[in-house]
């Protein structure tokens, strides 16, 4: 690699020793951008710098430096505090690459990204803290993506030991507990163990219903393995009304995101501002975020799928027609303009008024847009 | 540093006691009775092993049992089976029992009584009850889930949870008349059942809505038909009992109206009875009359004897009122007569009070003290009911008669002698021809 410096162990003074970032063995390579990162093999270097070292490796090096001597107890407690901050922060951005890594499917890069938020977060929290949860979760996923089931068995465990050994007044936030739940129910539908995954499916449920209210897009995801696990003990029947559950939950979900969007460019047609910076001055909830938006795609394919399945011993129709609408939808928040059109052709025979007046909102705003354009356009033609 | 030896070293001075040395005081003993202090009884020991390897192995649902609430625990059995519409259903009543009290204030007398979280029967029968109508509604068999859903109704009811048993006759009202080509007669059931609910609650207007809507879909099946026009009937009587003036009238007439489409004569009749009463109040006697003289039949016919004495008592009125004498004292004659051989009877004592009543307004004051005497007396020796009435209408008797003196000693002036009649009461001063 580009960036690459060999060290020798026994250069180091006699205390030093430099650990692998990814495996932990004696180190004899170093990242010569930052200087403060070390690997034992040229492998494991390319994966950390796929993984996460490219986009953090500045960050790095004025958190790992060793900091000069301050004269007073008062700049000394100060600078600790602003490391301790950056360091906060890079945890966050670390658990969000991390996240996205597992999404796109590229398990391998997401291994050293959470294990750098796992070290991090350790450092600053402590290596027992709750906090350091959600890094075991994105460890755990990401095993299970590498069919490495027992090291995600590992993660999961040791997660669930740092809640049970929180003192008794102090419940872990149920969202994490829910998070935790769902991935050992993942894990418990890889090993085959039905009984064991839909017991845990149901403590997630049980927790993101109490956390985030019944009818919550998160507690979706809850029922949507639910059901994959009912199919896989052969029981159709709550298959169908979980997945009509899950359609329900998410439809309603992405109509109100749409009505939010839409209403809001329609104010600022009207203003006569420009539409596509639009997006990114909405306000958190009406925000569609990444992980909320792969995690639809990939429900939604799976349950379209299903529908399609079923088609000819049950149809129903309205259900398909659901999930092409919250699909367009979809390609419409992710500015996916070609696939809206496509996506909106295959909706046939619908009787719900709703997806309906969102067809004509959605086919009026990108009207506006192509209007809008084309200003633009002719305005850039006249300067 | 301080000696740390296994045992303490022993100064020389010292004298065993029972004759025993220091090593056995200091080693021997103290080991011997730690032992004693640990030791359990030896059958325990022998069984220790045994009773350890029968005990059974928790499971890891079970230990979460221990850790965790009802409202937990069986939320996570209803979801593991796949019940989630039911969980949701749960948890909507829960919050909806919680807003409803935050929503009353503190004060509420309601609160006294425990949250659904708190009562173990309720949640586990709600949980399971629940459980079957959804199986039930997977499988599609819609007469099952309205029956589980009718069960929960009434089992709350029991328990005087109304709040619970009205939103559970909502929801199978609402599972029959979605299903209702299957089996009309369970939506019929289902609205005479919400009818009831409201009428419990007392929103009278509601209730006679369903009751209507009852009452239109079971004109296929003649025990519900009848049974509607009953529950209607009554309604539209609680309602004139309620409303005044002109609205009762009317919901009088519809409760004739609908008694007539049951098949009950009795109510049927008792019906016309208070319509012609309805009448009389507002002044048209005409129709009055007629449909107290179809109670006055029926009670003929079915030998009714107090019937019978109310509606002759009241035909009597309504002649009086249309200034027919003669009837009126033909139907009070023959009400004499029916009751004359139960003399001391409370009937005869309403007969007579009835007599005196009519003859007090057509001024026949010697007739009316007659038998307004034997009511008088009658019910004073029953301590009837009645005794302040017609013990009333008896001193009006007097009184009335005995006006026409007075008048005349007044218009004389004659002061001493009304003062002398005061004194004593006694009629024959006043009556007494004057020079």
């Amino acid at each position: 690699m580009a960036t690459t410096e060999l060290v020798y162990p026994l250069a180091f003074p006699k205390s030093v020793v430099h650990k692998c970032e990814i495996c932990g063995k004696t180190a004899s390579r170093m990242c010569s951008k930052c200087r403060v990162t070390y690997y034992c093999s040229e492998e494991h270097q390319t994966a950390d710098n796929i993984g996460i070292h490219d986009k953090i490796c500045s960050t790095l090096a004025s958190l790992r430096l060793k900091q000069p001597f301050l004269p007073s107890e008062e700049e000394r407690r100060e600078r600790d505090r602003e490391i301790r901050d950056r360091k906060i922060h890079l945890v966050e951005v670390t658990r969000m690459i991390g996240e996205r890594h597992v999404f796109q499917d590229r398990f391998e890069a997401a291994v050293p990204a959470a294990l750098a938020s796992l070290k991090l977060a350790i450092e600053v929290y402590g290596p027992r803290s709750v906090e350091l949860i959600p890094s075991y979760l994105i460890l755990s996923e990401a095993s299970l993506g590498l069919k490495q089931l027992n090291q995600c068995w590992e993660y999961l465990s040791q997660a669930q030991y740092t809640i049970l050994q929180q003192q008794q007044h102090e419940q872990a936030p149920l969202a994490i507990t829910s998070q935790l739940s769902r991935n050992m129910a993942q894990l418990s539908i890889a090993r085959k163990e039905y009984d064991e995954a839909a017991r845990h499916l149901a403590n997630d449920i049980y927790d993101a219903s109490l956390f985030y209210g019944t009818e919550h897009h998160k507690v979706a995801g809850g029922y949507f393995l639910l059901g994959k696990v009912f199919k896989l003990m052969n029981r159709p029947e709550v298959t169908e009304s979980l997945y009509t559950q899950v359609t329900q939950m998410w439809y309603n979900f992405l109509r109100r995101l749409l009505q939010t969007r839409v209403v809001f460019s329609d104010m600022d047609a009207i203003l006569g501002k420009k539409d596509d910076d639009n997006g990114d001055e909405l306000t958190n909830s009406s925000k569609l975020d990444l992980s909320t938006e792969a995690e639809a795609f990939n429900t939604l394919q799976i349950l379209l799928n299903y529908r399609l399945e079923t088609q000819q011993t049950n149809p129903m129709t309205q259900e398909l027609n659901k999930i092409h609408h919250c699909l367009t939808i979809l390609y419409f928040l992710a500015r996916d303009y070609i696939q809206v059109h496509d996506s909106m052709n295959k909706i046939k025979d619908c009787t719900i008024q709703d997806i309906e007046d969102d067809q004509q909102r959605i086919l009026k705003f990108l009207e506006q847009l192509g209007q809008m354009k084309a200003l633009m356009k002719r305005q850039q033609q006249q300067n | 540093m301080t000696e740390t030896t296994a045992y303490r070293t022993k100064k020389s001075n010292e004298t065993s006691s029972k004759g025993q040395t220091a090593f056995y005081r200091n080693v021997i003993l103290p080991s011997k009775t730690y032992k004693e202090k640990h030791k359990l009884p030896l059958n325990q020991i022998k069984n220790a092993a045994t009773a350890y390897e029968q005990q059974s192995i928790l499971q890891k649902e079970d230990t979460e049992k221990f850790r965790s609430s009802l409202k937990r625990q069986l939320s996570i059995d209803m979801l593991r089976h796949g019940y989630h519409n039911s969980f949701r259903e749960l948890c909507a009543i829960l919050t909806w029992q919680k807003e409803d009290r935050e929503r009353l204030g503190a004060e509420h007398p309601l609160h006294e009584r425990p949250l659904l979280d708190g009562e173990p029967d309720k949640l586990r029968f709600l949980c399971s009850h629940l459980n079957k109508a959804e199986e039930a509604e997977r499988r599609c068999q819609y007469s099952n889930m309205y029956h589980n859903y009718l069960e929960l109704a009434s089992y709350f009811l029991k328990s005087d949870d109304r709040w619970l048993s009205d939103s559970f006759y909502e929801k199978s009202l609402s599972v029959a008349q979605t299903y209702r080509q299957l089996d009309p007669q369970l939506a019929a059931e289902a609205h005479l059942n919400v009818g009831l609910a409201y009428e419990r609650r007392g929103d009278l207007m509601k209730a006679l809505h369903s009751f209507i809507k009852y009452r239109q879909l079971s004109e296929d099946y003649e025990q519900l038909k009848a049974d509607a026009s009953l529950q209607l009937t009554r309604l539209y009587m609680k309602l004139a009992e309620r409303r005044t003036d002109n609205e009762s009238l009317q919901y009088v007439v519809k409760a004739y109206e609908a008694s007539t489409q049951s098949d009950d004569k009795k109510v049927e009749n008792e019906t016309s009875y208070k319509l012609g009463q309805a009448y009389v109040e507002h002044g048209n006697i005409d129709l009055a009359l007629k449909y107290l003289h179809k109670y006055y039949d029926y009670c003929q016919q079915v030998n009714d004897d107090e019937g019978f004495g109310q509606a002759s008592e009241a035909l009597a009125i309504c002649y009086q009122k249309k200034a027919n004498v003669e009837k009126s004292t033909e139907y009070l004659t023959q009400y004499l007569q029916k009751v004359s051989d139960k003399e001391g009877d409370t009937q005869y004592a309403r007969a007579c009070s009835a007599l005196g009543f009519i003859h007090n307004t057509l001024s026949q004051y010697d007739s009316a003290i007659q038998s307004l005497s034997k009511a008088y007396s009658i019910s004073l020796a029953n301590s009837h009911v009645d005794l302040e009435r017609n013990r009333v209408l008896f001193g009006i008797a007097h009184g009335f008669k005995l006006r026409p003196f007075f008048d005349d000693h007044i218009d004389r002036m004659n002061t001493k002698e009304l003062l002398q009649w005061k004194c004593t009461r006694h009629e024959s001063f006043l009556t007494k021809p004057k020079p």
